[in-house]
């Protein structure tokens, strides 16, 4: 089971590699385009049979340490972007958005080698009913930013206003909303598990500061002013908060989320 | 006045205040964990928040009544789904400011078969009493813990109780008063004997200290360790008691003379004359009380924070 786990996230990293150089080749041929979606979609299988086998090893969802979040981060956020392309019939966003995929994949190899390749009982505080629907939001909020970060990112490097505008806000409302219920349903939890609903605590500082960041996207998006290269920059400040939300605070300060 | 007014309930003006708080609470989360979200000034900020949003959902949801009456309001799900989510953050901000003005919290340390009297701990509650029946640990085979349990029993005024599990993510809750699991520790059980003194039985917490009449010496209950493995130093390999071990110290007028690994059982010579014998390791129970009238105003509006932000994304589906 263990060697699959390897195996598979391995694989995930080749795939997702060659489908971001596709995607980026591909700009300029269309035997490379074509090929990237298909990489793209193959490097999602692959990331979900390694999830599947996680699940078989543990006898739980992977939603509970830092890598299998990772995991599942990465996945969702390649299944976005496919069902973005397949929708818009747009792709010169793949390259950026692979591109972070491999990275996140990248990360669980570098930061957390061994971490997918042991299991340990749950903590107490970790056994709640709560606990699969706040990760589960908080995995879709994540991948949601992630694809809106790598539209915004092609939209600035473009330096024109394109179609992809309104699909960065479409997704940033999915992405939005699911933030929200991961931060409402991870206040209920801490409530149920430690009495406050809200601590202060830095996971919980730094999500709200991303949700404010979002907030004001919203707020502000209906001025034309903001909607173009401003708004994009938001987006992707948006992202960097999100990625510091997550890297940032769980490995570089100690909270009550200490254990993801 | 009205100028006033017009600014203080304004988007812009709540803007500029989320700006504010989103910045100082990145700040103060870095540079000042511990005090910089109890400090006024930020409690102010929410305050301010707190008037702002209040007005402007109140005059969104004026305007919003008026189109519809008019039968001119169009985007109708969505603008119900703005005034609900902003609706669920007043009453967020509502009950963390009712619980911050009269809610209570306490922390409370128990061993089996104590009674603390609730009105004690909580002011302006009904005469009751929490009597711990047993703590104990539930261990997963690795010997790390599985779940922590506090049997309790409430014990009404006229002397009806009514028995309770508490446990990690399973508090109690009765009459509007909670209580958590919240943590746990060790009292060493000791025998002491003297010259020829009776035997006493005594009660240490750790880092007690136990002082013997007539001597200048002193014994200290530095730790306990549940299971003891020298590779691991003073932290216990698990939480499970495979390997009991007692650290104590013995101090001469306030000098360390002695620290040692005692086991259960086993008779400590302090001097000639005095022993101790480490009888044995009970558990204590730590509780967290909290009376929150705030909790069910901050808990409706968590509903509708969720239910607001969800309805731009039901109203897309349908309008297509």
């Amino acid at each position: 089971m263990i060697l699959f786990i390897q195996l598979f996230l391995y694989l995930s990293l080749l795939l997702y590699t060659l489908a971001a150089i596709s995607y980026f080749v591909g700009q300029q041929n269309v035997i490379f385009s074509n090929a990237a979606f298909k990489i793209s979609a193959i490097g999602f299988v692959v990331n979900l049979l390694a999830l599947i086998m996680r699940i078989l090893y543990t006898g739980r969802l992977p939603l509970v340490n830092g890598s299998e979040f990772i995991l599942s981060f990465a996945g969702f956020t390649v299944l976005i972007y496919l069902w973005y392309e397949v929708k818009s019939k747009v792709n010169s966003a793949g390259g950026v958005v692979m591109g972070i995929a491999v990275i996140l994949i990248a990360s669980i190899i570098i930061l957390m080698p061994n971490q997918l390749l042991e299991t340990h009982p749950l903590m107490p505080a970790l056994k709640s009913p709560w606990l699969t629907s706040h990760v589960l939001t908080a995995v879709f909020a994540y991948a949601g930013f992630a694809v809106a970060a790598g539209l915004a990112a092609i939209e600035l490097l473009k330096n024109k206003e394109t179609k992809g505008n309104s699909w960065i806000y479409k997704i940033n409302s999915f992405s939005f909303a699911m933030l929200t219920l991961t931060i409402v349903l991870g206040a209920i939890w801490a409530e149920q598990a430690w009495g406050r609903y809200w601590s202060w605590d830095p996971k919980e500082t730094w999500a709200g500061v991303t949700w404010i960041i979002y907030a004001l996207y919203f707020h502000l998006h209906k001025s034309r002013k903001w909607q173009g290269k401003r708004a994009n920059i938001m987006v992707l400040a948006g992202f960097i908060l999100v990625l510091f939300t997550f890297f940032g605070v769980n490995y570089l300060i100690l909270g009550l989320h200490s254990y993801a | 006045m009205r100028k006033i007014y017009a600014y203080i309930s304004s988007m812009k003006m709540g803007l500029y205040i989320l700006i504010i708080i989103g910045v100082t609470s990145a700040m103060g989360s870095t540079f000042f964990p511990d005090t910089f979200f109890q400090s006024y000034i930020f409690q102010a900020g929410l305050l301010l928040l707190l008037l702002n949003m209040s007005l402007c959902t109140i005059r969104q949801a004026k305007t919003f009544w008026q189109t519809v009456s008019l039968g001119k309001e169009k985007g109708g799900v969505k603008r119900i789904g703005v005034i609900i989510l902003h609706a669920g953050i007043v009453l967020i901000l509502i009950g963390g400011t009712v619980n911050s003005l009269i809610g209570q919290k306490a922390d409370i340390s128990m061993t089996n078969g104590e009674v603390i009297n609730l009105s004690d701990v909580l002011s302006d509650n009904d005469p009751l009493k929490i009597k711990l029946n047993e703590f104990y640990i539930e261990f997963n085979p690795d010997g790390s813990p599985c779940q922590y349990f506090s049997k309790v029993s409430l014990i009404k005024e006229l002397g009806d109780s009514q028995e309770f599990t508490i446990s990690v993510n399973n508090p109690l809750a009765y009459n509007g008063v909670k209580v958590y699991q919240q943590t746990f520790g060790y009292l060493l059980k000791v025998q002491t004997e003297s010259d020829s003194r009776a035997v006493t039985k005594k009660t240490l917490r750790e880092g007690d200290v136990l002082q013997f009449e007539g001597s200048d010496k002193s014994l200290k209950f530095v730790r306990y360790i549940p299971n003891y493995d020298p590779r691991y130093g003073m932290i216990s390999r698990t939480t499970r008691p495979d390997n009991p071990k007692v650290i104590y110290a013995i101090y001469q007028n306030n000098s360390l003379i002695k620290a040692g690994i005692g086991s259960i059982a086993d008779k400590i010579e302090i001097d000639t004359v005095s022993f101790v014998t480490l009888s044995g390791i009970e558990y204590y129970t730590g509780l967290g009380l909290k009376q929150d009238p705030g909790l069910p105003i901050a808990a409706a509006g968590g509903i509708l924070l969720m239910v607001g932000s969800c309805c731009p994304l039901l109203m897309r589906r349908k309008s297509k």
